[in-house]
């Protein structure tokens, strides 16, 4: 048996293999080996990862499993490490990149059964399997960067995998970049950490926060650079513009990396690196604001769009908007068990569109769709149970991880960081209870124009095709979709009789969290009924909306007045995209182009070098003027130069002579004597 | 084996040249003879230069297998070499790139082949030469012979506009040198009481502390890095490589960005800061801000380009603008850094000129707009440039993100530099830049908001525009009202900055500012990937194009080893350079009457904070030093006794 270490390198690096394997002889193997090859690894990892979590959850086991593999970058101070470390955090993530992974991996197969790069795919799954590891193992900053810009560029290459469509790449490219500006926060974050404590590892920096090394102005710089960061890897506003159209890409790839996994990374890593935010109440409340902006936000424009992957997409940025919102104030076990709750209930929706999209020959949008839960049941019945999870059905997973966040954000201003959210934490509830009414509405939506709202509306030869998916496709469903029943469980509050288990499970990792103390229950069934009512009604407006057929009313509302206006600004997405266009990139490109390009370097700087050329072939003509190769003028010029000459020779002489009778000892007679030698 | 034990280093200089003299005799027309034995040669040179690397010892910072020999007695010029850990990285480098740039000759190629390769062994021994001269004689001689087999291969071999290339490139170059010559000289000359003549750089070294230069050496250390900025090239001394590289064969771009540039930065620590360290941390201030201009400003440049190759040479000046950022940092890290980004950028750009070779020997234009969907004929073409250009934008696991990051890091932290400007003047200027740029942006956006109103952004352009100009209203009259007190917005922003110690600094300022070209490096690199690759295959003619041959196969898989196993092991290279340039910083900081930054313990260290930077000048005592006609040079000045030496006699 090997030693724990062992078993955790062993993790990270069979995904590794995995890709490696299917990347360079995958097109030449049978499918079916390449596809137990990704699956095989992908589950030995989880189940090493069970192995490691019954380690950390043994009544003696160690607090935490670290394993330094090498020496990557030798610095003056602390060296940069490759290691890993599984702790009570990042162990649940393993558990999630891996588990949900595996189940992904497996739809994927059937999923992908005709695309004719099979094994590339693969690959690009492993590999990111393999880096999302790293950024959750990784035992310091840069090997969390490592794994932070590596799931980006796998995230880069699939969203652009049928590279055959220019836009879809173009997608790939617009993600590539969003995340690399908020990268350039991360990189700054670290060089300002570096120079503070010469320590990048993260138990170098929990020991300094701890100690009191970090003062407030540089936890402020640092949280706020880093929250660009997860901003960008989290789609938040406002760098969330790249997350809707990474919808590009395969479905199972939306789930696995743009809803469970990948765009998580902003929350875990302000959860792994609680004790620096905690020590700026500005960066504490940017990020809750950010997160409850983003909610409410991405939620509005999620409630006209007609594609079902686009309105799950910005499902998933509000999502992750309640996450930053319990992150901000304090309440990471929150933000973590919303971040897994979440990655069951979205996948399962994901995979559950893909399912629908998949028996509807790749048509994408709802207006052609309906009717459908006759024919396609099992999925149905999953997507069902999921979207009943997110609009927090009561005791449903969803239910139970986003009251915990509401509830601690009502409550922020009572705990250890009352201060701080004195004046914001009600108007933070408010916008969460607002986004949660608006979820509840748009995947209500969803459902109803998706399976209900009358017959198919699809072309007939679309409609002669839709079948149920097979079992590779329908199994990840049920257990995403019994996940999401489930999952809440694990922390039943205390209200309910529950431990809160998961969040006592977390502490060694990421504190008490918000500190409130005292019996609130009264108040928690108060908001809790608050919450659920909310929703309700907004699922029964949906029901009256969508559920038979489009109510009239709804066309009448939008086609004058304010209706009209709002519905296409939603429907346009708030003109985000054009905005950053006018603003941001157009200036830019123009600015290279004719400012710097055009003007400085062509005109202004080769301007001058050819000028100089220039200057010294035409100081050449003149000398041109002289050696024309006309003998005439040659004698001419010899004439004038000998006359000019003489003329020299014999009037200084004259001058100087009278000089030197008059000073005969100087030195003038000994130049003059020697100008006529 | 006595011969290899004393004389290697001139063996490997001197066997390209003498393989050359060979060639001669080799007969015209036969193309493939004299590629094979030029591979065959420089397969040997590899050989020589591992046994080099075998024999080196990191652990010793002075110069190694060093031979001398008398040249011209009577002028103190002598024949002495020697290698550091400097230049022992750049010399495996200029060894490793040569059979490789010979393979890819066989298509790209086609006339006076026996004499492509005399010129490519001729400059091979050049760079070998000035980068293993200890004597500055010496050094000048190598320096100079690299020129003329660089302005023959682009001349004859390049492209349409080939003759104005070289000419500008050879030009350009040898107006720096030519002052440096004089430079030479007249460093060579101060020093002739202490002893007589001499050129060796390890006895001037020694002198030159002692030689009354004065006032002469800014001028010194001026014309030495004109030349070294001009071959690095640092903006805005950079024009001819775009013209150099597109019209250069692809060989020819190779080893220029490969290694020729490479010359300039090493020639920045070897030549102009180690021997004029007072004079350099002077130019150092507006040195660093050239090399962060570099850095975007090549970056942005190349994001616009139409043409590969150009768009490639312009990434060149952003890298190098990271190089000489950790160089001119003086701190251990970021100069280490700088160091193994030479050679993280001779390996991804040279590997990047070579892909564009493949692509322009297949379609004879360069020109982006031309390709598209490539990825569909030529798969493994694809892989290799994606991992290239990944690793050329500084993606960690690859080589080019250790350098990068380590010249950030060092950068970074760099201290006691005499740098610091007050944080009022640093205000005011962002606020300036701020102002200066935003309403640029505005006349540029207004501009293109105009002709937009017909299009169908009719309605949003009105919004935007009234945001535009709210957002620019505030830009525009927010400073004017922070600094008069109101500014409710502007003014915690300014304590918060006033509050941060990181910030009070320029360097952090600058390399945060060089970080941004990380963003860029993606921009123009993706923009290539998705131009060649991604897409239909819209255009016929490259429905049929072949991929990459078994030969080009070969060519590009010791690319892909480097830049994987740098990127994951860089140990050992860094653990070769990394005493040898402690022991550089430590030198110029020493000798410029800088704090020097020691090897930390870190244990202790990590525990204790600093309460406040000793080297950050008090901004009053500043302020009250008498302004001298120098005066605006001696207020940057760290003032110790040991500097004193500007003062007017």
């Amino acid at each position: 048996m090997p030693s724990p270490e062992q078993c955790l390198s062993l993790a990270v690096l069979l995904p590794l293999l995995g890709a490696t394997f299917n990347g360079l002889w995958g097109h030449r193997l049978p499918r079916l080996l390449v596809s137990w090859l990704a699956c095989g690894t992908v589950l030995s990892a989880f189940a090493l990862g069970l192995y490691l979590f019954g380690l950390l959850s043994a009544d003696a086991g160690p607090e935490q499993i670290r394993v330094q593999l090498f020496e990557w970058i030798p610095l003056a101070t602390h060296s940069i490490h490759v290691g890993f470390n599984a702790d009570h955090l990042s162990i649940v993530m393993m558990l999630v990149i891996t588990g949900v992974g595996f189940l992904i991996h497996l739809y994927s197969v059937g999923y992908m059964s005709h695309d004719p790069a099979f094994a590339r795919y693969f690959a690009y799954l492993n590999l990111f399997t393999f880096a999302m590891l790293i950024l959750v193992l990784g035992d310091s900053l840069p090997i969390m960067f490592v794994g932070w810009e590596g799931v980006g560029l796998c995230s880069y290459l699939l969203i652009g995998f049928w590279y055959k469509d220019i836009e879809k790449s173009k997608a790939g490219k617009k993600a590539f970049v969003v995340n690399r500006i908020g990268d350039v926060g991360f990189i700054l974050a670290m060089l300002i950490l570096f120079r503070e404590l010469g320590t990048l590892e993260f138990s170098g920096i929990k020991e300094a926060a701890l100690g009191g090394q970090i003062s407030v102005a540089v936890a402020t710089a640092v949280g706020l650079l880093l929250l660009l960061g997860a901003a960008g890897k989290s789609a938040q506003v406002p760098l969330y513009v790249w997350l809707p159209d990474a919808m590009a890409g395969p479905t199972p790839v939306s789930a696995l990396i743009h809803a469970a996994t990948m765009v998580t990374a902003g929350v875990y890593m302000s959860a792994r690196l609680h004790f620096v935010f905690t020590l700026s109440p500005v960066a504490m409340l940017t990020m809750a604001s950010i997160g409850a902006i983003t909610a409410l936000f991405a939620a509005t424009i999620g409630l006209v769009q007609n594609d079902i992957k686009k309105v799950l997409a910005y499902s998933t940025v509000s999502q992750l908007g309640f996450m930053f919102i319990a992150a901000g104030v304090g309440a990471y076990a929150a933000a973590v068990f919303h971040l897994v709750t979440h990655a069951f209930f979205k996948a399962c929706l994901f995979l559950g569109s893909g399912s629908v999209i998949h028996a509807m020959s790749d048509e994408q949008d709802m207006r052609e769709m309906g009717g459908l839960w006759r024919k396609l049941p099992i999925t149905f019945a999953t997507f069902g149970i999921a979207t009943l999870a997110i609009v927090g059905f009561p005791f449903l997973s969803g239910f139970i991880s986003k009251d915990a966040i509401l509830w601690s954000a009502f409550s922020a201003d009572a705990g250890s960081f009352s201060s701080t959210f004195a004046p914001y934490a009600k108007i933070i509830w408010g916008t969460g209870v607002a986004a949660a009414a608006l979820t509840a509405f748009y995947m209500s939506r969803l459902v109803f124009l998706t399976f209900f709202s009358g017959s198919l509306r699809a072309k007939p030869e679309v409609a002669a095709h839709v079948h149920e998916s097979p079992w590779t496709m329908t199994l990840p469903l049920i257990v995403l979709a019994l996940l999401s029943i489930i999952a809440g469980v694990a922390d039943w509050p205390h209200v309910f009789g529950g431990h809160n288990t998961f969040t006592h499970w977390l502490v060694p990792a990421v504190g008490t969290g918000t500190g409130v103390s005292g019996d609130h229950a009264r108040t928690e069934y108060i908001l809790m009924t608050v919450a659920t009512l909310v929703a309700l009604s907004s699922f029964a407006l949906a029901f009256v909306l969508y559920a038979k057929k489009i109510h009239p009313a709804l066309g009448r509302f939008t086609e004058k007045g304010f209706g009209q206006w709002l519905h296409i600004r939603l429907f346009e997405k708030w003109h985000i995209d054009e905005l950053y266009e006018i603003t941001v990139l157009k200036p830019l490109e123009w600015t290279s182009r004719l400012v710097l390009f055009e003007g400085l370097d062509k005109r202004i700087i080769d301007g001058l070098v050819n000028f100089t050329g220039w200057l010294a072939r035409h100081l050449g003509v003149l000398g041109q003027l002289f050696h024309n190769g006309n003998i005439q003028r040659y004698l001419a010029i010899f004439v004038i130069a000998a006359a000019l000459l003489l003329y020299g020779w014999l009037t200084p002489y004259q001058q100087k002579t009278e000089t030197s009778l008059l000073q005969p000892t100087s030195n003038t007679q000994m130049v003059t004597s020697k100008r006529i030698d | 084996m006595g011969f290899l034990d004393t004389h290697l280093l001139s063996l490997v200089i001197f066997l390209p040249l003498g393989g050359a003299l060979l060639l001669l005799t080799f007969p015209r027309h036969e193309h493939n003879g004299a590629r094979g034995f030029t591979i065959g040669l420089s397969l040997i040179e590899c050989l020589l230069t591992f046994m080099v690397w075998q024999r080196f010892d990191a652990t010793n910072t002075a110069m190694q297998l060093v031979e001398k020999a008398e040249w011209i007695p009577s002028m103190g010029i002598s024949y002495s070499l020697g290698i550091d850990g400097l230049s022992i990285l750049l010399v495996l480098l200029s060894a490793a790139l040569m059979p490789l740039v010979i393979l890819s000759t066989y298509s790209s190629i086609d006339k006076y082949s026996r004499e492509y390769c005399i010129a490519m062994l001729v400059l091979q021994t050049g760079m070998l030469g000035a980068f293993l001269a200890t004597d500055l004689f010496l050094f000048y001689i190598f320096w100079e012979a690299m020129l003329i087999p660089m302005y023959f291969l682009i001349g004859i071999w390049g492209g349409q506009r080939r003759i104005y290339a070289a000419l500008k490139f050879f030009l350009y170059t040898m107006g720096g040198s030519l002052l440096m010559l004089v430079a030479i000289i007249y460093t060579v000359w101060s020093t002739k009481s202490q002893g007589g003549l001499t050129f060796s750089w390890v006895e001037l070294t020694e002198r030159l502390p002692n030689a009354n230069l004065g006032q002469a050496e800014i001028w010194l250390f001026a014309a030495f890095a004109l030349a070294f900025a001009i071959k690095v090239p640092m903006f805005p001394f950079h024009t001819w490589l775009p013209d150099a590289h597109v019209e250069a064969p692809t060989g020819g771009s190779v080893i220029l960005a490969g290694v020729l540039l490479k010359l300039g930065t090493f020639g920045f620590l070897r030549y102009a800061m180690w021997l004029f360290p007072k004079a350099a941390v002077l130019f150092i201030p507006s040195l660093t801000v050239l090399a962060v201009i570099g850095i975007i400003y090549g970056a942005l440049v190349a994001m616009v380009q139409k043409d590969l190759k150009r768009l490639v040479a312009y990434s060149s000046v952003s890298h190098l603008g990271f190089v000489m950022l950790g160089i001119l940092a003086l701190e251990p890290t970021s100069t280490s850094g700088a160091v193994i980004q030479m050679v993280n950028h001779g390996i991804s750009t040279g590997a990047l000129f070579l892909l564009v070779g493949v692509i322009y020997e297949r379609r004879h234009t360069r020109e982006l707009s031309e390709f598209g969907g490539l990825a569909q004929v030529m798969p493994r073409y694809a892989l290799f440039f994606i991992i290239i250009a990944l690793s050329s934008m500084g993606l960690p696991g690859l080589n080019g993100f250790v350098g990068e990051f380590m010249i950030l890091l060092g950068a970074f932290q760099s201290t006691g530099l005499p740098l610091a400007l007050t944080s009022g003047d640093f205000a005011s200027a962002g606020i300036w830049l701020l102002q200066l740029s935003s309403l640029l942006a505005i006349i540029l956006i207004l501009r293109k908001v105009w002709s937009l109103q017909s299009a169908e952004h009719g309605q949003v352009t009105f919004i935007f525009t009234f945001i535009l100009s709210i957002c620019s209203a505030f830009v525009l009259v927010g400073p004017p009202l922070a600094t008069f007190g109101g500014g409710l917005l502007i003014q915690p922003l300014l304590e918060f900055r006033a509050s941060t110690q990181p910030f009070r600094e320029i360097f952090a300022l600058l390399s945060a500012l060089g970080a941004l070209g990380v963003i860029f490096a993606a921009v123009y690199l993706l923009i290539a990937v998705q131009a060649l690759f991604y897409g239909e295959l819209k255009n016929k003619k490259n429905q049929n194009l072949k991929d990459l041959s078994g030969r080009e196969t070969l060519i590009f898989i010791p690319f892909i080893l480097a830049v994987i196993v740098l990127g994951v092991y860089p140990k050992p290279c860094l653990d070769a350079i990394q005493p040898t340039v402690n022991a550089y910083v430590k030198h110029i900081r020493q000798g410029a009457g800088l704090q020097v930054l020691d090897k930390k313990v870190a244990a202790p260290k990590k525990l204790q904070r600093k309460p406040s930077r000793p080297t950050t000048l008090p901004t009053r005592n500043i302020k009250q030093l008498k302004v001298s006609p120098r005066g605006k040079l001696l207020r940057r000045l760290d003032v110790t006794k040991s500097n004193r030496i500007f003062k007017e006699k």
